[in-house]
Parts: C-alpha cells; sequence; structure tokens
C-alpha cells in the first residue's frame, strides 16, 4: 500500500494514501473541531459535505484553506492546525 | 447530402460557396451580386433587426436591386444595433449602424444604386486573423 | 494593419461574417479544415502539444491552461469520456459567449470534436442557459447540418473517430458555471459544487473523466490549429498568450464586445474602442471580472491587461465584463450591487458564502443608510478576508473582492460615508438632504404641489419648508424649482 509522508503541526506522520487530514491528524493526537462530517462506523455512514467549514487548517503553500475532513493528505504536505489563521476563520465561521 | 470524407471535399464546398459569392479570382464578375448581411443575434433582434430585414427584402423588390439579404451574428457595435453590412461588388464592405426603415431607404437609393455616400457608417476597427 | 485597430478578433473572427445557420459559410471560412487537419494528419499528441505550446488559457476565468487539461484528461484511463463546453455565462454584464454562438456556433462544435480526438472521449455535451434561445435554437440547426455532412457522428473523416455533441440546458444559476456544479446540474442533481480534487479531469460527468471548456477557449481552437502555435503565442503578453474578447458595459459611448490582444491597456480599451466616457464625464473605475472581480482606478488605466496583472492590482480577469464607471457611481452602492448577485446566487452549501456574505450585505446597507461606523470597515475587511479563505468554490472565494477592492481603492468614500455621512457621488439617497434656501425662495408653491409624501409646508408667497422626518429625498422638488432655491447636499 502507498504510503504518504507528511507534517502536522511540526509533526512527521506516515499514513496511508487516500487518508484525509482529519484521520492523520487524529492518529497522531491532533484534535481538529468537525461540525458536519458525520461518521458512523458501526452503520459504516460516512457523510462529509464539507459544508460547515469548522475543520479549515492551514496547508503551506495553499491559497486558502482546506477543509481537513475532505482534503486528501499528499506528499510532504505541511499542515498546521492550529494557526491564527485557521483559529480566526473557525471563529468566524462559527 | 453527400458526407465530407477527406478534407479535399471541405476544399471543394469552401471553394464552391466562394465561387457563388464572387470571392474567388476567377469568378465571373458580372454575375456578382450585392451583399447585404443583417446583424441578428438576440440584440440586433431586440432591436428591430427582424423588421429591418423584411423591408430590406421588400424594398430590393420594389427598386429591382438584385441583392442577396442574409442574416448574420454580432459585430460587438452594440451601441449602434440594428446595424447591417453592405458589400457593393468591388467595393469595400461598408456597416451602417442605427438602421431604421428611412435609413434602409437611404442607403439602397443612395449608396447601393447611385453610389453616394450616405451617413451613418461604422468605422471597422478590427483586424481579423486573415491580416 | 494600421495602428487604430487596436482590436484582434480569434474568438469572434467569423462572428457578423457568416450566417451562422449555413454550414457552408462557415467552410468557406476554414471551418472544419482543423478537425480535418487533426484527424486526417495528426495523432492526439501532437495536437495536444500544439496546444500547450500556443499558450491557450482558460477564457473562463481562471486561465488554467488548456493543453494541460486536454492531457490531464487524457492520461486518465477510462473507456468513457465527455467534452463538455460550459455555456452557461452568468457575470452581469457579459455576453460573449452568448454572441459566439449565436455567430459561429460551428467553431464551438469544431473544438469540441477536436478535443474529443486528443483526450479520447466520443460524447460532448454542451451546458447552456435556457436563457439563450436563439443561440440554443442555432446551435441545434448546427449540430444537425454538421451531422449531415458526416463532420459530426460515426467515422469522421474515415478515421474510425466518433464523436456526438449533446445538449443540456441549465437554469440560469450562477454557480453552475462552477465546474463541480456544472456537472451536478448535467447529472440531474442540485447544481452545488464539491470539493475538488477529484477534479473533473479525473472524476466529472457520471463520475467519468471530463474536460470542462469554455466557449471563448473552445472558439480559439480551430485557429490554433489552422495557424499554428508558433502564430498564435506571438500574440499577447509572456504568460497569456492570445487575445480576450470582453464585454464593455456601463458609462462608456460604444457599448458593445471588443477583442483585443493581451497586454492592451484598459486605458486602450476604454478610451481608443470604447470612445470614452459618456456625456464627457470623469473616468472614476471600471470593474473587470464580473462579480468576483475588483473595481480599479484610474491609476490601472496604464496596466495591460493579462490575467497575472489584473490579479496583481486586485481584479481577475473573470469572463471577461468591462463595467465603466464615472463620477457619479458611489464604490460603496457597487460593492452592495454586486453582493446581493452573489447572495441571490450562492448555492447555500458551505456557510461562509451563505452567512458571511449576508452579513457582509447587512453591514454596507447600513453603510449606505448612514448608520455606519468606522469599527464596520474593519469588520467588513475581516469578515472578507475569511470568507475567502473558507469558503469551498470559487464563487465564495472570490464574492467578497468588490468588497476589498473598493476599500482598498476608494477607502475615502467608505470613510464619507461613516464619519461625515456623506455620499460623494450622491448616491445613497439616506445620506441625502434637501433644503429649502430662504432668500431664493419665492413661495411659488410648486414644490409643495408636486411633493409626493407632503413634506413640504409653507404660505403662499412665503418661504417653505421641508420637513426632513417625511421627505423621501426623491428629489422631485429639486428638478421642479425654477429659482434653484432647493439645494442637496
Amino acid at each position: 500500500m502507498d504510503t504518504v509522508n507528511l507534517t502536522i503541526d511540526n509533526k512527521t506522520v506516515v499514513v496511508k494514501k487516500g487518508t484525509t487530514i482529519l484521520e492523520a491528524a487524529s492518529g497522531v493526537g491532533v484534535h481538529v473541531p468537525t461540525l458536519c462530517h458525520m461518521k458512523l462506523d458501526d452503520l459504516n455512514i460516512e457523510n462529509k459535505p464539507g459544508g460547515c467549514r469548522i475543520c479549515v487548517v492551514e496547508v503551506e503553500g495553499r491559497r486558502n484553506l482546506a477543509p481537513a475532513c475532505c482534503t486528501d493528505v499528499y506528499e510532504g504536505m505541511e499542515v498546521s492546525t492550529h494557526s491564527v489563521r485557521a483559529i480566526n476563520a473557525r471563529r468566524t465561521v462559527m | 447530402m453527400t458526407k465530407i470524407k477527406s478534407p479535399a471535399d471541405l476544399k471543394r464546398i469552401k471553394n464552391e460557396v466562394l465561387l457563388r459569392n464572387g470571392l474567388l479570382e476567377n469568378s465571373n464578375k458580372s454575375e456578382q451580386v450585392i451583399q447585404i448581411k443583417v446583424g441578428m443575434a438576440t440584440c440586433g433582434i431586440a432591436s428591430g433587426a427582424k423588421e429591418i430585414m423584411k423591408y430590406f427584402i421588400e424594398e430590393c423588390d420594389q427598386l429591382a436591386v438584385d441583392a442577396n439579404i442574409k442574416q448574420t451574428g454580432c459585430l460587438g457595435y452594440c451601441y449602434a444595433e440594428p446595424m447591417v453590412e453592405v458589400t457593393v461588388p468591388g467595393a469595400e464592405p461598408k456597416v451602417f449602424g442605427y438602421v431604421d426603415n428611412k435609413k434602409v431607404q437611404e442607403i439602397i437609393e443612395k449608396y447601393i444604386i447611385q453610389g453616394e455616400k450616405v451617413e451613418g457608417e461604422i468605422p471597422i476597427s478590427f483586424r481579423t486573423i486573415n491580416d | 494593419m494600421t495602428d487604430t485597430k487596436k482590436q484582434l478578433r480569434i474568438a469572434l473572427r467569423n462572428c457578423g461574417l457568416i450566417d451562422p445557420e449555413q454550414i457552408e459559410d462557415y467552410i468557406a471560412q476554414d471551418g472544419y479544415f482543423a478537425l480535418g487537419k487533426c484527424l486526417t494528419e495528426l495523432t492526439p499528441e501532437i495536437v495536444i502539444e500544439e496546444i500547450k505550446s500556443s499558450g491557450l488559457r482558460g477564457r473562463g476565468g481562471g486561465g488554467f491552461p488548456t493543453g494541460l487539461k486536454w492531457e490531464i484528461t487524457k492520461n486518465v484511463k477510462n473507456e468513457q469520456k465527455y467534452v463538455v463546453c460550459n455555456a452557461d455565462e452568468g457575470d452581469p454584464g457579459a455576453f460573449m459567449d452568448r454572441s459566439i454562438l449565436e455567430g459561429d456556433p460551428h467553431s464551438v462544435l469544431e473544438a469540441m470534436a477536436i478535443c474529443g480526438y486528443c483526450i479520447g472521449a466520443n460524447t460532448g455535451i454542451i451546458y447552456i442557459r435556457a436563457e439563450y434561445p436563439l443561440a440554443i435554437a442555432r446551435l441545434k440547426t448546427a449540430i444537425k447540418q454538421a451531422e449531415e455532412y458526416g463532420l459530426i457522428g460515426d467515422n469522421i473523416f474515415d478515421s474510425g473517430f466518433n464523436f456526438k455533441i449533446e445538449m443540456r440546458y441549465g437554469a440560469g444559476a450562477f454557480v453552475c458555471g462552477e465546474e463541480t456544479a456544472l456537472i451536478h446540474s448535467m447529472e440531474g442533481l442540485r447544481g452545488e459544487p464539491t470539493v475538488k480534487p477529484p477534479f473533473p479531469s479525473v472524476s466529472g460527468y457520471m463520475k467519468k473523466p471530463t474536460n470542462v471548456n469554455n466557449v471563448e477557449t473552445f472558439a480559439s481552437v480551430p485557429v490554433i490549429i489552422n495557424k499554428g502555435a508558433s502564430w498564435f503565442n506571438k500574440i499577447g503578453t509572456e504568460k497569456s498568450k492570445g487575445t480576450k474578447v470582453f464585454a464593455l458595459a456601463g458609462k462608456i459611448n460604444n457599448v458593445g464586445l471588443v477583442e483585443v490582444p493581451m497586454g492592451t491597456t484598459l486605458r486602450e480599451v476604454i478610451y481608443e474602442i470604447g470612445g470614452g466616457i459618456m456625456n464627457g464625464k470623469e473616468f472614476k473605475s471600471v470593474q473587470t471580472g464580473g462579480p468576483s472581480g475588483g473595481c480599479l482606478t484610474k491609476d490601472f488605466l496604464d496596466t495591460p491587461i493579462d490575467y497575472d496583472n489584473l490579479i496583481a492590482a486586485g481584479s481577475m480577469m473573470g469572463s471577461g465584463g468591462m463595467i465603466v464607471m464615472d463620477e457619479d457611481d458611489c464604490m460603496v452602492s457597487i460593492a452592495k450591487f454586486y453582493l446581493e448577485f452573489t447572495l441571490e446566487e450562492s448555492c447555500g452549501k458551505c456557510n461562509p458564502c451563505r452567512i458571511g456574505n449576508k452579513r457582509l450585505h447587512e453591514i454596507l446597507t447600513k453603510i449606505t443608510e448612514g448608520n455606519g461606523t468606522v469599527d464596520d470597515i474593519e469588520r467588513l475587511k475581516v469578515l472578507s478576508n475569511v470568507i475567502k479563505d473558507t469558503s469551498l468554490c470559487g464563487l465564495g472565494q472570490s464574492s467578497p473582492n468588490p468588497v476589498l477592492s473598493t476599500i482598498a481603492n476608494f477607502g475615502d468614500e467608505y470613510l464619507a460615508h461613516v464619519k461625515d455621512g456623506k455620499c460623494p457621488a450622491g448616491q445613497c439617497k439616506s445620506l441625502l438632504r434637501y433644503d429649502i434656501v430662504e432668500d431664493l425662495c419665492t413661495g411659488c408653491t410648486l414644490c409643495f404641489r408636486n411633493c409626493p409624501v407632503g413634506a413640504i409646508t409653507g404660505e403662499r408667497r412665503l418661504p417653505h419648508f421641508i420637513d426632513q422626518s417625511l421627505c423621501i429625498k426623491c428629489g422631485v422638488c429639486f428638478e421642479k424649482c425654477k429659482f434653484d432655491a432647493i439645494t442637496l447636499t
């Protein structure tokens, strides 16, 4: 299985290709708040419309903020989940 | 209709049309007719191009002017709609804007029949890909 | 070739020249020659290489290199692929796509077939708004004629290449100009955007690889094939090649469509081609890029127009609307007007766009009604930046642009509204005040008789007065007064 190396809040993470930022972050204990993202493992239901924009995080080199729940990771990605920009945006969106 | 199966077929059709419109070197000059193109995009129609075209056809019939009147798209001079382009054999095409019924008569009687200058001509301000 | 001819028509080359309902007319202008050349002489790789080296970029607004898009779609492996033509033109004041479809529909069909050949698609779909009935009718005629000649259909030019073109009608939602929303709308779903990636090139219509291009982009393709990429990339600036059609509108003398080479300055377009500002007024601002663009001041008049320069100036190319404003236009009201549009057109899927724009609009309304504070301007900026940062699709990401650019370029006007309670352009009615100058009023009662709300009182032959609490600032008294006794401040 292909793996991807990235950093989340300066922590190096190695995850499977096709993982979202949200999943990768929870794997290393970084909490990203969500609202519209719904995952019911028991029922095998996952709904991520990416509409609420609460989970936005800052990705190095990207023009705007990325929704963590439905953005796939890529090799060399640098994510900051709690930068001032991301937190301000989340607060305003809320 | 015969299907087009090669670029040569395309060239043949192109030549037929050009010949018909008298645009080829070897086309018969005496057979060339006056070309009148009326701008008939939504914008032209909204400002009355359909009536203008009808009037052109009627007037040309009445005055026995042999002209090929057809519709075309938008020339982009929206401020001067409705507009027509008149090509008299041997002369550069002329574009007239703000055309109404009175203007149609003026164009036919003065410009087409007598070859006089008619007010309201719009200068062509663009180059084409062939320039 | 004289200097007075600033325009160069590539996408509009046949508009106004040929009869759009006669395929032979189009063929006489070298129509379908490019398709013939591609199918009989060139491989898809060569054609894509040609488009790439021509430097053609998407004319719908984003400016993504067309050749690269075709290559990406070509390289995705799938038996079924689609070519989609985005004819969902929604920018207020822009109508170049309509003009092309009405004046030269075959150029789009030809280019779609070329694209289909390159990426390996056998179906093309034109997504067009139902508000363009004439364009739809002419496209239908064009498709029928091309099919009769075998230029669309099975085994075109005996090459074994099959291509058919269908049409889908949109209901005119602005957001459906966004690729993913457009595709959803075509599938019969709600016209809402989804997160990219996956891009339509990988998973688009019916989850198949789909290449979406704008009408104007397609219309430029046959010329590139016929005249060669090296001819095309000599036109324009370093990073933006070719020409762009602009729809000139607003307070300008020669309203209409113009097509100029990239790198032409705004001054040339507005003054030389557009004939200057109406009624000899002063130029104030030009708005490019529709509701996603920004308002540029006269300092930018000499900026050469291309994708990157416009973005650097705080606006964007957009689909090519160009709205000129003169000294009588209030920039706060303009920003408000565009927000009203985005507010209407927002699909409501993501929060920042749905609620954020509403809030922006409320603050702007507050300012134009004279209840704004200095803090409100700061609030507008913060909120605008967050909306740009967090919205899902291009509509939301660019919707605050008119606000941000008017604050940056016309900050004094905002300050005049909130600090002095004045609208410098005299557009915001709540900030106007009509008064009667006692010394000049003869008591003729003309204003009294014409006031629709009875706000004017006074005895005959004695000075009259306006009750400000009743006045609706309609300006009737101002117009009617024969003695210039009414002032407007």
